[in-house]
């Protein structure tokens, strides 16, 4: 047996290329400010560049918060593309006249059932979207003879209490604009009443230790309320999870846009043909990134089953006005809060009971218990907001004042119910007064 | 806390019976990691956090895992938890590089940028402690990005040259080796002298079980007599944590003591995040733009939270073996017996007691390394010596989990650059110590072969 070509080579010929070899790279760049995850920035730099040879792609990271100050500095530290899940952002941005307008494209969709997808000018666009639904762990449901929920008012059954998992909004950045899908289709008091009644039956998550995903997974809870692609994307790479797009969806786009002020506008320009581009389109379906395409073109080539918005949207209800959810959005976290999060088990005590109440008031017919359960509901699902004050624009500036008489209200309202009910129950579960007194 | 652990593996055990694939019975065979043994075996095998890990843990592991996983920002930024980017780095988060906490790879050709690799520089000499001489402006690796308005320090490009090796029954194997060309120097030239190694990104779970490895045990084991030559010895390095000499553990040459090194030196040097370890922004004298850049305080990243990530590294489990059982993968087993492989890759060690993680104590580990330097031949010298390791030694990776590379990461590469595009490329570079085996292998069936990389695969 021989090695039958030449010796193999030693470090030495690291040295002589070093010092005697040259390569041009005459190569241009593209700067990208986002606020992606590294799988998605390293799957789209890999693809970008390969498809673009001699463009770079430099990428500056900053969360939606912290790109504005950003952008907004004189040149805009030289970002050429801002590419990022922030609607707000951009609609300030465009109001700035610093966005370059995008060319137009017939293949590309303006809306989905209504649901804007682009900038009426082009001066941004979505290059992609999300919905919400709920992440199920079927083994333990099947356990407790359980499915994964397909409704929103499912999620307030009496057989899911404690069992799942549901984010709260003030901490949860994907959260807000979920529960607007609620409240916009089924109107303020209605909505509200639903989530306070689901919330009471949840475990809330706020981030920080493990994410909604793993502790479904685990076990820890069986369904968890959550932006798709975290689901999507578990489930992708093998974990033994469930997804469920519920009876009333909602959409939540990323965009893009070309500053004016771009250093390298070619650049830019391939940067964004490429993302809205089948190819870069194709790159949302990867396992670690599970996003939807916003060209329906798209999803010809994507596996059978991949959730398609497109098609979807006419099976669905679509809920909702975005711009609004965004107006009253720490409005309605701070709502959350005050009608959840801050009294969760005192408003799982009450739930309880009416739900109790209501068994028992349904088996005897008793009308005039009837009226006090009603009353107790009503207590339950009182709302210290009106809808008209949610969408005062003074309101949505400014409430902290205002958040601790809410919950004196809320708390007043809540324990009044409390008690009709208690008394309520300990009558009707005295025994029946015997007929025979000897 | 060692029963704990024990409960933990039979936990493990459990779970792999309930997933119904331990028809035969639980395997002791498949637990690489112990009671840090993980039954996935999808994408997300090398992320799993260990069965054994205590609730007490959770909130460090999970603190961890998203300071692995964050993408830092340049300072000045509101973001203040997260800040302190560069001024000049490589990549901008940890999982850049480690995706999925697995390997990295080389690039195809010089139009492809390094993104899960870096270049490694010296100078000739002794440098601080007896490591490498760091060169007077690049430092000791070249970072390849910056921040905005500050030069990188330039780009490192591949190019591929192949030869073909052949096996006894005729078939051949094509084998690649880089040739590294700089471009876009920023910062003057490299010199004539300078001394590299492009190392990919290695894979970072069971960690804590390595750290665990009693040292008496890897010095036992390096005195011990071998067969067909090979030899092995510890690496004695700098531990800028614990500011005394240790013996090496991690780095492609166990070039590093411990992994709170390990972590704070990767931040510092692949990300430019300062710590208590190192706590000077990464710019050297000539970097006039980098050393005036805004710094996002000092340090850049607290004990606490650097903690938190050492932590996630310890506590990330090994997945499981799987088809241990199988006709192909025992005679491939038996084989890479043979042919001397398991000499250096020892199949199993016992973890001693781990101070602070009693969980990864007295554990039986299956890790197929004996963590020891090994001449490998000149075919894989880089040519830059790092403390005692010469430039022709390289430490035994572990090859647990090295069986669902392809599946996590998308691709395969193997060797400290890279270089190797199959297992089979792999074992054709081992040459000094290793030598004896390669040629064993030289020597076996078409079939056989294939049942060695069904055994490898298995792991």
């Amino acid at each position: 047996v021989k090695i039958t070509d030449v010796k193999p080579a030693f470090a030495s010929l690291l040295l002589v290329t070093l010092i005697f070899g040259r390569l041009a790279f005459a190569e241009d760049k593209v700067v990208v400010l986002t606020s992606y995850p590294q799988e998605t920035i390293s799957l789209f730099e890999a693809a970008f560049e390969k498809a673009n040879p001699g463009t770079r792609l430099e990428i500056v990271w900053r969360m939606p918060r912290d790109a504005m100050p950003y952008l907004l500095e004189p040149g805009s530290h030289g970002v050429d593309v801002y590419w990022s899940a922030s609607t707000r952002n951009y609609s300030e941005l465009a109001s700035r006249n610093l966005l370059t307008a995008l060319p137009a494209d017939n293949a590309l969709p303006q809306e989905i059932s209504g649901f804007p997808i682009a900038d009426s000018r082009l001066l941004y666009r979505a290059s992609e979207i999300a919905s919400y639904g709920f992440v199920c762990n079927r083994t333990r449901l099947e356990q407790r003879y359980l499915t994964c929920p397909k409704t929103w008012a499912a999620l307030a059954e009496p057989g899911y209490l404690g069992r799942v998992l549901l984010p709260v909004p003030s901490k949860v950045g994907f959260a807000p604009l979920m529960y607007e899908i609620v409240l916009q289709r089924m109107g303020w008091q209605e909505g509200w009443a639903l989530i306070g009644e689901f919330g009471a039956n949840a475990t809330l998550f706020v981030p920080g230790g493990a994410f909604i995903t793993d502790r479904v997974a685990k076990g820890d809870q069986d369904v968890g309320v959550t932006i798709d692609f975290f689901a999507q994307s578990a489930i992708a790479n093998g974990i033994a999870l469930e997804f469920v797009y519920p009876d009333i969806v909602g959409f939540s786009p990323a965009h893009v846009a070309v500053l004016a002020s771009a250093p390298h506008p070619e650049a830019a320009r391939k940067y964004v043909d490429f993302l809205l581009s089948d190819d870069g389109q194709h790159i949302l379906a990867s396992p670690d990134i599970r996003k939807l395409p916003v060209r329906p073109s798209a999803y010809a080539a994507l596996e059978p089953g991949y959730f398609n918005p497109f098609d979807e949207a006419k099976r669905r209800i679509v809920s909702y006005d975005l711009a609004k959810a965004q107006r009253r959005q720490a409005l309605s976290s701070a709502l959350f809060d005050v009608l959840v999060t801050d009294r969760q088990t005192a408003l799982r005590d009450l739930w309880q009971s009416i739900h109790r109440a209501e068994r028992i008031v349904a088996e005897r017919g008793d009308a005039s218990a009837a009226g006090i359960v009603r009353k107790a509901r009503e207590a339950a699902t009182w709302l210290p907001v009106t809808a008209v004050q949610s969408d005062d624009p003074d309101l949505q500036r400014g409430f902290a004042e205002q958040a601790q008489a809410w919950a004196a209200e809320v708390d007043e309202h809540r324990m009044q119910a409390a008690k009709d009910l208690q008394s309520l129950l300990s009558r009707m579960d005295s025994p029946a007064p015997s007929a025979d007194t000897r | 806390m060692i029963s704990r652990a024990r409960c933990a593996a039979a936990l493990a055990l459990a779970v792999y019976s309930a997933l119904g694939q331990a028809d035969s019975g639980p395997d002791p065979a498949a637990l690489s990691g112990g009671s840090s043994t993980s039954f996935e075996a999808g994408r997300e095998a090398y992320g799993m956090p260990s069965p054994a890990m205590t609730a007490q843990l959770e909130e460090a592991f999970f603190l961890g895992r998203n300071l692995f996983r964050q993408v830092w920002v340049v300072a000045p930024a509101l973001d203040r938890d997260v800040s302190g980017l560069g001024p000049i780095f490589n990549r901008p988060s940890c999982a850049a590089c480690h995706l999925k906490n697995g390997r990295g790879r080389a690039p195809d050709g010089p139009i492809e940028k390094m993104t899960t690799m870096l270049v490694r520089l010296s100078l000739p000499g002794p440098g601080p402690h007896g490591g490498p001489l760091p060169h007077p402006v690049y430092g000791d690796q070249l970072n390849d990005t910056a921040n905005p308005g500050i030069a990188a320090e330039g780009q490192a490009r591949l190019r591929w040259l192949e030869h073909v090796e052949r096996f006894a029954d005729g078939e051949e194997i094509a084998l690649r080796r880089p040739l590294v060309e700089f471009t876009e120097l920023a910062y003057g030239p490299l010199g004539t002298d300078i001394l590299i190694s492009p190392r990919i990104a290695p894979p970072v779970f069971g960690l804590g079980l390595l750290e665990a490895i009693p040292e008496e045990v890897l010095r036992a084991h390096a005195a011990r007599e071998k067969p067909d030559g090979v030899h092995g010895r510890v690496n004695e390095v700098w531990d800028a944590a614990e500011r005394r000499m240790v013996i090496g553990r991690f780095g492609w040459k166990a070039n590093v003591g411990s992994l709170m090194h390990q972590t704070a030196s990767a931040l510092f040097g692949d990300l430019g995040i300062t710590s208590s370890i190192f706590s000077n922004e990464n710019c050297s004298a000539p970097q006039s733009s980098c050393s005036t850049a805004p710094s996002a305080g000092s340090p850049e990243i607290e004990a606490p939270r650097l903690r938190a990530m050492v932590v996630y590294q310890q506590l990330l489990a090994v997945p499981a073996r799987r088809n241990a059982g199988q006709a192909d993968v025992k005679r491939g087993e038996r084989l890479f017996g043979i042919a001397g492989c398991a000499a250096c890759h020892l199949p199993e060690l016992q973890t001693g007691i781990h101070a602070s993680l009693p969980l990864l104590s007295g554990q039986r580990i299956q890790p197929f390394t004996d963590m020891l330097i090994h001449d490998m031949g000149e075919g894989l010298a880089d040519g830059r010596p790092d403390f005692s390791a010469r430039a022709t030694e390289w430490r035994t990776p572990p090859l647990w989990g090295i069986g669902l590379s392809e599946r996590v990461n998308g691709h395969v590469a193997y060797l400290h650059d890279g270089r190797a595009r199959s297992l089979l490329e792999a074992i054709m570079w081992h040459a000094g110590e290793a030598g004896a085996s390669r040629e064993s292998v030289r020597q076996m069936s078409a079939v056989e072969r294939t049942d060695l990389i069904r055994f490898l695969n298995s792991l």
